[in-house]
C-alpha cells in the first residue's frame, strides 16, 4: 500500500511538472478541498458579516455615480436603466470629452480633485474658496475658476432654437421702431423705456 | 367674538388674492444653468462686471450681484448693458466679503453661453446660462419647490423676484436630497413678480417645479383632505386625486413621488402617476471559485423591466437594482436551518444598508447558491404577497441569461400573489398557461420563445372565457377533473397583482404607513412650526425586522386571504412549520 503511495506521489510531481510545462495552474480551489462544507458551516456557522453604513452624507461627499442609459427592450419598448459609471481617472475622462484642450490650471484640478462628476468638484472647490484664509484665497480663487471654465468646455454647445431665434427677431424689429420713438429721450430713460416695452413684449409672447 | 372678526376680516381681504393666487406645476423639465459665481469683493472697492461673447440662438443675459449679511439682498442688477442683450453693472461694495454672480437667462429660449468680466478681467469664459422664469402670483408661506426627476438628478435653484430686476428670495438646497425649497415671505400679486429655476453650474438633469398653496393656514384649518403635503388645488393639476394620498395605487405616498426625500430619492425614479415596483437584488459571492458565484446578469434589470413594460403597457414600472455582495453560503433559509444562514440575519445587515429610507418600499432579491438544504435543487424560493425572494440555482453549473431572467420574474411574481395556477405537478404543466409562473415556460419562456411574461400574447387575458385559466380547466379535465380546487374561476394572473397592497414592513396589514400611508401618519411626517412655518420631510424610516409573534400573525393573515381568494394551502402556497413563513415552493 505504501509503495503504491509512492507511485502515486511521483506519479503526481510528473503529472505537475507537465501541467505546469503547459501552463496550467495546479491551485485547487478551497472549498473542494473540503470534505463537507455544509458540515463545516454547521459546525462554525459563518457570522453574519455587519455591512458598512455611510455616514451622513454631504453635497459635495462623493456617492456612486450611476451611469443611466435608455436601453432599448424587445418590440421597440425602451426603459432606464442605471449602472455604476466606468472607473477611468477625471483627467482622462474629462480631458476626452473636452470641446477645446484643458489649460494648465484645469489639468491641475483634476489631477488633485478625484470627482465623479462636475457638479461636485464646482461644489468642492467653491466651498474650499469660501473656507479660504487671505493668504490661500487667491489661489483657490484660481482652482474654482478652474472648475467653472472646465464646465463649460465640458458642456454641450447650446442647441439651434428655432422659436427663440424667430421670437428675437420679432423683438428686434419691434424693439427698432420702438426706439425711433426715443430718440429724443436722455439715455436713463431710453434704458428705463427699453426695459418697459422689453417686459411688455415677452409676456405678450408668454401669453401667445 | 373679536377673533371671530378679525378671521372674517383677514377672509374679506384675502379673498380676491386667494382666488388669483393658485397654484402652479411644471412637468419634468431641463431648466438650463445659472452662472452662480461666488466671489470676495473689498469694502469701498468699485467694481464693474460684466458678461461679453454671447453665444445662442437668441442670447440675453440678465446679471445680478448679491450678498448675504444675514440674510441675501440684492446689491447690483444689470439687464440690458448699453440697448444690447449682454449685462454690466458698475457698483461700489459696501462692506468686504463674498458676494454672488448670478446670470441668468432673461426668457424661456434666451439662454446661450457668455463670458464674464470683473473690471475688464475675464473670470469665466463661454458659460452655459439658462434659467426659466415663470409669471404668476402668490400669497406669502406659499411654498416652491423643484425636484430632480432624474436619477442622481441635477442640482437645481430657486429664486423669487418681484420683477424681472427686483430680487426677493432664494434657496438651493433646504429641501429634501439638497432640492431648492423656499417658502415666500411676503405676497406677490402686482404682475411682475416672477419664479426663476435653473441649476447649478456643472449638474445635469431635470426636474419638476411645484408651487404649492400654504398648507396649514391660520385662518382655514386644512385645505389638504388627504392629508399628504399636496393642496386639493394642486393635486388635480399634477393628475393626482386630492382624495388619495397615493393616488397611483404603489404604494409609495404621492409626497414623495412629487417631492422625493433624502438618500433615494423617489422623485428621480417614480412618477405619481404609474405604478413604480422596487426590488433591491444582492447576490453571493465564493471567495475562491468564480464559477459557484451567483451574480445576476448584467442585462437583467433592464431585461425585467422590459417585461413589465410589455406586460401593462407602461402602467407598471419595474425598477430593479443589482446592489451589493453577500458573503458566501452554501445554503440560505427563511429562518434558521442547520448548515444554512437565516435569510433575515443576512437581509437585516445587507439590505440597503446605505439607504435605509428605502427599505419600506422595496422587495428584497437574493441571488444565492440553495435554499433550504444542501440537497435541493429548487431554482427559487419566495413570500407569496410578499416582499422576499430568493434565487437559488447553484444547481445550475452555469444558468443561462434565460434560466436567470424566467426565475426572476416568476419568484417576483409569487411576491406579487401569482401563484402557479394549479402547474405543480412535474409532466402535468398545462400547455396552454402561457405564463412564466407555469414551470413548462419559466425557463423557456412563453410559448418557448426565450421571452418570459407573466401572462401576455395569444393566450393573454384578453377576456374571462378564453382566458389561459379558462382553457386551462378544460386542459386538465382529462387527468384532475373540474372539480380541482381554483379553477372555478376565472383568474388572469396580469389583472391581480396590480391592485395589491403589500405589506414591506411586515406589522400585519398594508395600510400601515410602511406602504400606502395612512391619513394622521402623513401629517406627523412633517414638522410645521407654529401653523403655517416652513414644513420639512422627515424621509428617514427606521427598519427593524418584525418579532417572531408579529410575524406568526402576519403569516395568519395573508393566509386567511389567501384562503379566501380560493387558493389552496399545500397546492398555492405553503406555511412554514413554525408559522412564520408563508411562501410558494418552486421546483
Amino acid at each position: 500500500m505504501r509503495a503504491r503511495g509512492d507511485q502515486v506521489g511521483i506519479g503526481s510531481v510528473v503529472l505537475g511538472v507537465v501541467l505546469v510545462a503547459a501552463g496550467i495552474p495546479l491551485l485547487v480551489p478551497r472549498h473542494l478541498l473540503r470534505e463537507d462544507s455544509a458540515a463545516v458551516s454547521q459546525r462554525e456557522p459563518n457570522p453574519v458579516a455587519p455591512l458598512e453604513t455611510s455616514p451622513v452624507p454631504r453635497k459635495d461627499s462623493p456617492e456612486p455615480v450611476l451611469h443611466v442609459e435608455q436601453v432599448q427592450g424587445p418590440k421597440g419598448l425602451t426603459v432606464e436603466v442605471a449602472t455604476p459609471a466606468p472607473v477611468t481617472s477625471p483627467l482622462t475622462r474629462f480631458a476626452k470629452d473636452a470641446l477645446v484642450p484643458l489649460t494648465p490650471d484645469e489639468e491641475a484640478l483634476l489631477r488633485e480633485e478625484h470627482v465623479d462628476d462636475l457638479a461636485t468638484l464646482v461644489t468642492r472647490t467653491e466651498r474650499a474658496f469660501q473656507d479660504a484664509s487671505p493668504e490661500t484665497r487667491a489661489r483657490q480663487e484660481r482652482r474654482y475658476l478652474a472648475a467653472l471654465n472646465l464646465v463649460a468646455k465640458l458642456s454641450a454647445p447650446p442647441t439651434e432654437d428655432t422659436h427663440a431665434r424667430d421670437q428675437d427677431a420679432r423683438y428686434q424689429q419691434a424693439l427698432a421702431r420702438e426706439k425711433a420713438k426715443w430718440r429724443d429721450l436722455a439715455p436713463e430713460e431710453q434704458a428705463r423705456a427699453q426695459e418697459t416695452f422689453k417686459e411688455w413684449f415677452f409676456q405678450g409672447e408668454q401669453k401667445r | 367674538m373679536k377673533s371671530f372678526m378679525g378671521a372674517l376680516r383677514a377672509v374679506l381681504l384675502l379673498a380676491p388674492m386667494m382666488a388669483w393666487a393658485g397654484p402652479h406645476y411644471v412637468a419634468s423639465r431641463d431648466w438650463g444653468s445659472f452662472i452662480w459665481l461666488s466671489t470676495w469683493l473689498d469694502a469701498g472697492q468699485t467694481y464693474t462686471f460684466e458678461t461679453r461673447d454671447l453665444a445662442g440662438s437668441a442670447p440675453d443675459t440678465v446679471l445680478h450681484v448679491l450678498r448675504d449679511r444675514s440674510g441675501w439682498s440684492q446689491v447690483a442688477v444689470s439687464d440690458d448693458c448699453q440697448g444690447n442683450t449682454r449685462s454690466c453693472v458698475t457698483f461700489v461694495a459696501p462692506d468686504s466679503g463674498y458676494y454672488r454672480v448670478w446670470v441668468r437667462a432673461y426668457a424661456d429660449g434666451r439662454g446661450g453661453t457668455a463670458s464674464l468680466y470683473r473690471n475688464g478681467t475675464l473670470l469665466l469664459s463661454q458659460q452655459p446660462f439658462g434659467g426659466v422664469p415663470l409669471l404668476f402670483a402668490w400669497n406669502a408661506k406659499d411654498t416652491f419647490r423643484a425636484s430632480a426627476t432624474t436619477p442622481g438628478g441635477g442640482d437645481h435653484l430657486l429664486f423669487l423676484l418681484r420683477s424681472n430686476t427686483e430680487y426677493l428670495q432664494h434657496d438651493d438646497d433646504s429641501g429634501p436630497k439638497y432640492y431648492p425649497l423656499v417658502t415666500a415671505t411676503s405676497t406677490q400679486n402686482v404682475g411682475t413678480q416672477r419664479v426663476v429655476v435653473g441649476r447649478y453650474p456643472g449638474s445635469a438633469g431635470t426636474a419638476s417645479f411645484v408651487h404649492d398653496e400654504e398648507l396649514w393656514s391660520t385662518i382655514f384649518d386644512d385645505n389638504d383632505g388627504d392629508e399628504d403635503g399636496l393642496s386639493d388645488s394642486l393635486e388635480p393639476l399634477i393628475g393626482l386625486s386630492p382624495n388619495n394620498e397615493d393616488s397611483d395605487g404603489d404604494s409609495i405616498a404621492d409626497t414623495l413621488e412629487v417631492f422625493g426625500n433624502d438618500g433615494f430619492s423617489f422623485s428621480e425614479w417614480s412618477s405619481p402617476t404609474a405604478r413604480d415596483l422596487y426590488v433591491e437584488i444582492d447576490w453571493m459571492q465564493h471567495p475562491t471559485n468564480p464559477y459557484l458565484t451567483r451574480q445576476p446578469y448584467a442585462g437583467l434589470v433592464a431585461d425585467a423591466a422590459a417585461v413589465f413594460a410589455q406586460e401593462t403597457g407602461g402602467s407598471v414600472r419595474l425598477h430593479a437594482f443589482i446592489d451589493s455582495v453577500l458573503p458566501w453560503y452554501e445554503v440560505v433559509c427563511y429562518g434558521s436551518c442547520p448548515g444554512g444562514v437565516d435569510f433575515y440575519a443576512l437581509k437585516q445587515s445587507a439590505f440597503s444598508a446605505a439607504n435605509p429610507e428605502r427599505r419600506p418600499y422595496f422587495h428584497y432579491a437574493m441571488w444565492a447558491n440553495r435554499h433550504t438544504s444542501l440537497t435541493s435543487c429548487s431554482s427559487g424560493k419566495a413570500e407569496l404577497l410578499g416582499n422576499d425572494l430568493i434565487i437559488s440555482m447553484g444547481c445550475f453549473s452555469s444558468p443561462s441569461i434565460q434560466e436567470q431572467r424566467g426565475t426572476f420574474i416568476h419568484e417576483l411574481g409569487h411576491n406579487l400573489n401569482l401563484d402557479h395556477n394549479g402547474n405543480d405537478v412535474a409532466g402535468q404543466y398545462s400547455v396552454v398557461h402561457d405564463s412564466v409562473m407555469n414551470y413548462r415556460y419559466q425557463f423557456a419562456g412563453v410559448s418557448n420563445s426565450g421571452w418570459h411574461s407573466y401572462s401576455f400574447g395569444d393566450n393573454g387575458c384578453a377576456a374571462c372565457g378564453s382566458s389561459p385559466k379558462a382553457e386551462c380547466v378544460e386542459c386538465r379535465d382529462g387527468f384532475l377533473g373540474c372539480s380541482f380546487p381554483g379553477c372555478g374561476s376565472c383568474d388572469c394572473d396580469v389583472g391581480e397583482w396590480g391592485s395589491l397592497e403589500l405589506d414591506f414592513s411586515d406589522d400585519g396589514d398594508a395600510n400601515d404607513g410602511a406602504g400606502r400611508v395612512s391619513k394622521r401618519s402623513a401629517l406627523t411626517r412633517y414638522l410645521p412650526d407654529d401653523k403655517g412655518g416652513p414644513a420639512r420631510f422627515q424621509p428617514r424610516v427606521p427598519h427593524e425586522e418584525s418579532p417572531l409573534v408579529r410575524r406568526r400573525d402576519d403569516v395568519r393573515r395573508k393566509r386567511e386571504r389567501l384562503l379566501s381568494r380560493g387558493r389552496v394551502e399545500g397546492r398555492d402556497f405553503h406555511v412554514s412549520a413554525d408559522g412564520t413563513l408563508l411562501y410558494a415552493e418552486c421546483l
